[in-house]
């Protein structure tokens, strides 16, 4: 994990996870774009940069974000840091919750059906869903 | 296939449930007529009786309204029969969704909310579409063709 005292800007090559918590979202062979879509209210979602971490730590960090909302981890979406920001979209790290490789996605647009599109763009670059054994 | 029930009442009780028989009957013939299109409107019914309490996520999910419901029901029913089938869901700020997925570049969704408004959003190959109207028991144009652009 890095260093909370010295968390650095998120690289283009870096791999961040978007934790899922519906098999809706994440199953063995797609990532569907629901695993993108945010409230009305908000500007942005979370992840999880890969970056000195490794599974253990994806998990442990997962399912701590799914007893906050009292779910079980089902998996997440692999993606890359580029990928994102060609989408016109900002990466930011931001320690939350005593984890210093949360980042925050934001640039979501106004309009619902340019935010949906745009959730469907990202699922369409994800590297691969990952599924966590014995949650899903 | 049909439901056998009593032809003649012998109380008021008898006739209640001879009419409430009958209502079954018709609403089963009606879901087999349409087909298809009636297991949508199955699903969608179970969307909604799933989703329509405040917090039905478990967490601080929006409820589907009866309205929005209704309005589903019509769009459902204003699908041209060649177009088919969508599958439905329910999202966290209260619309229902119409979706055909063929794969994560070719997809449309279509949201419904109270208002009657309709908005939609899908890829198809390099071609991106977005766009919205007001709903009244017609479908838009734009929609149509992008639904038959991402099935066809």
């Amino acid at each position: 994990m890095l260093d909370p005292l010295s968390i650095p800007p998120v690289d283009d090559d870096e791999v961040v996870c978007r934790f899922a918590f519906s098999r809706s979202e994440v199953s063995e062979n797609r990532v569907h774009w629901s695993a993108f879509k945010i409230r009305e209210r908000d500007k942005g979602f979370s992840v999880m940069r890969q970056r000195e971490a490794d599974e253990a730590d994806l998990i442990r960090e997962g399912q701590k974000v799914g007893d906050l909302r009292n779910k079980s981890l089902i998996g997440w979406a692999d993606l890359l840091a580029a990928n994102i920001l060609a989408l016109d979209l900002e990466l930011h790290p931001r320690l939350e919750h005593d984890n210093p490789n949360h980042a925050d996605v934001l640039g979501y647009p106004d309009k619902k059906e340019s935010r949906d599109k745009l959730a469907m763009k990202l699922a369409d670059t994800a590297i691969r869903p990952v599924i966590v054994r014995g949650n899903s | 296939m049909s439901i056998g029930y009593p032809s003649r009442g012998i109380s008021k009780e008898a006739n209640q449930v001879r009419d409430a028989l009958k209502d079954v009957q018709r609403e089963f013939q009606s879901a087999v007529s349409l087909g298809d299109r009636g297991v949508v409107l199955g699903e969608l019914h179970e969307v909604w009786a799933n989703q329509c309490v405040e917090g039905w996520d478990g967490d601080t999910a929006s409820p589907i309204l009866l309205e929005t419901k209704e309005i589903a029901d019509r769009v459902i029913d204003a699908l041209p029969s060649e177009i088919e089938s969508p599958s439905v869901s329910g999202d966290a700020d209260g619309y229902i969704v119409l979706e055909w997925y063929r794969n994560s570049r070719r997809l449309v969704a279509v949201s419904i909310h109270q208002s009657s408004w309709l908005s939609w959003a899908g890829l198809a190959g390099s071609a991106e579409y977005e766009g919205r109207a007001p709903f009244y028991d017609t479908l838009p144009h734009q929609l149509l063709n992008v639904i038959r652009e991402v099935c066809s």
